[in-house]
């Protein structure tokens, strides 16, 4: 179990504001999510009676007023039930954020990964299965990007399950989401495959994110480049989800078998 | 004053060339998502990465696309409110000058509409800055953006 004080204050005031995209495309990532509080003995409550975030890609672009103002209505829902709100979702976060300002006693908006270093050490006690065998390429999105320390939070969560970071050269740009609204043939062969290609080129099994979006377009966009030749695919996994393979959970019982990439040969390395 | 006056500062080394500003920038003055509709031009060069460049104005004290426009009266003109350099599409010939005269091609031309068209900061409330979202677009003044380029 946690420490008492760090339980207390982390698990009684806090909510999980679980977004769109995870519910409903990609729930291993709410699987993940959940056997990490459970191995560290938290309970979290879901977030109910609120609207999407919503998405600062289409929203800002569509009616900028409003996006801020949906984000205060749901922060301030929150507010009158949590002291804090965790996210897994850059684009959650953002909005969220944003309103804090526009709301009374607003709650702390967590990004998921500033939520998980708070227990660093207590995730550390309960590795079960370092995953020393892995090589995995780190994309942090483009909204933590504003915060350098959310930045080093996701590459140290990521270190400490065991897995070797790589360097690669096009870790700092972007998924390609907000082109692909626009212009998604070129957000595909201009970012997708530009990265993909340089994940492979330095070797890593995985692309780890913290953004549903990230992962959409990074392993969605993968299935659409193997029809226009890309040879090879790298399995997506959300940070919770190696956090989870880190602590011992197999990968039918987080759900990595849903993934559209299946990461059998990284499961198979991990033993 | 000049040193007062606030205007565009695009930081490299936090940009991941998501060309979110190029996007919202079109949907505000066109009503498209076309990229190349808007104002402000993000490249990204695969050769380096870590440094992507924005092409966008910076509405100079002493404005080349200015002084070439030869149209009478002159179709770009300062907004007195913002400092920004403004391109008047009613009265601008669509030759091109401004374009070539730009150091970094800011103003760019519209065929369909035969004129040229340029940043014209919003009014005073630039979206892109509001809607980056690494912070790597800022609005500051331009002493500010002087002491950051020096210091960098």
């Amino acid at each position: 179990m946690v420490e008492t004080r760090e339980r207390v204050s982390v698990a009684a005031k806090a909510g999980v504001f679980w977004g769109c995209y995870i519910p409903a495309l990609q729930p291993f990532a709410e699987a993940a999510f959940r056997l990490i509080l459970d191995d560290l003995g938290l309970s979290l409550s879901d977030v109910r009676g609120i609207a999407c975030c919503p998405s600062p890609f289409m929203f800002k672009i569509l009616d900028y007023e409003y996006w801020l103002e949906t984000a205060r209505a749901n922060l301030d829902a929150i507010a009158s039930d949590f002291r804090a709100i965790v996210t897994l979702c850059n684009g959650c976060w953002d909005s969220l954020l944003h309103a804090r300002d526009l709301v009374e006693n607003p709650p702390e908006v967590l990004h998921i990964a500033e939520f998980l270093i708070g227990l660093r050490n207590a995730l550390l006690k309960r590795i079960q299965t370092p995953l020393q065998n892995l090589r995995v390429a780190v994309h942090v999105g483009c909204k933590p990007r504003s915060k350098p320390s959310l930045v080093d939070a996701i590459h140290e969560l990521t270190a400490l399950t065991g897995a070797r970071i790589v360097n690669w050269r096009t870790a700092k740009i972007c998924c390609g989401y907000p082109l692909f609204l626009a212009k998604p043939d070129e957000a595909l062969e201009t970012r997708v495959r530009v990265k993909v290609e340089d994940v492979q080129q330095v070797g890593a099994d995985a692309i780890v994110v913290v953004c549903p979006a990230c992962f959409m377009l990074l392993e969605r966009g993968q299935l659409v480049l193997r029809r226009k030749g890309l040879r090879q695919t790298t399995p997506v996994l959300h940070l919770v989800e190696l956090l989870a393979l880190a602590l011992g959970h197999k990968g039918q019982e987080i759900g990595l078998d849903a993934h559209a990439i299946k990461p059998k040969a990284l499961l198979e390395s991990i033993g | 004053m000049l040193s007062e006056e606030r205007t565009l500062f695009h930081d490299p080394q936090l940009c991941s060339a998501c060309g979110f500003c190029a996007i919202v920038c079109a949907y505000r003055h066109y009503g498209t998502l076309d990229p190349d509709r808007g104002r402000i031009h993000p490249l990204l060069s695969l050769e380096l990465p870590d440094l992507v460049a924005v092409s966008y104005c910076s509405h100079c004290k002493y404005a080349f696309c200015e002084a070439a426009c030869p149209s009478d009266p002159k179709a770009i003109y300062r907004d007195p409110a913002t400092g920004a350099v403004c391109i008047d599409p009613i009265r601008c010939i669509g030759c091109r000058s401004c374009v070539y005269a730009c150091p970094v091609s800011a103003p760019r031309y519209i065929p369909e509409l035969h004129v040229s068209h340029k940043c014209d900061l919003c009014g005073g409330d630039p979206l892109c800055v509001k809607c980056c979202p690494t912070g790597a677009l800022q609005y500051l003044p331009r002493n500010e953006i002087r002491r950051l380029v020096e210091a960098s």
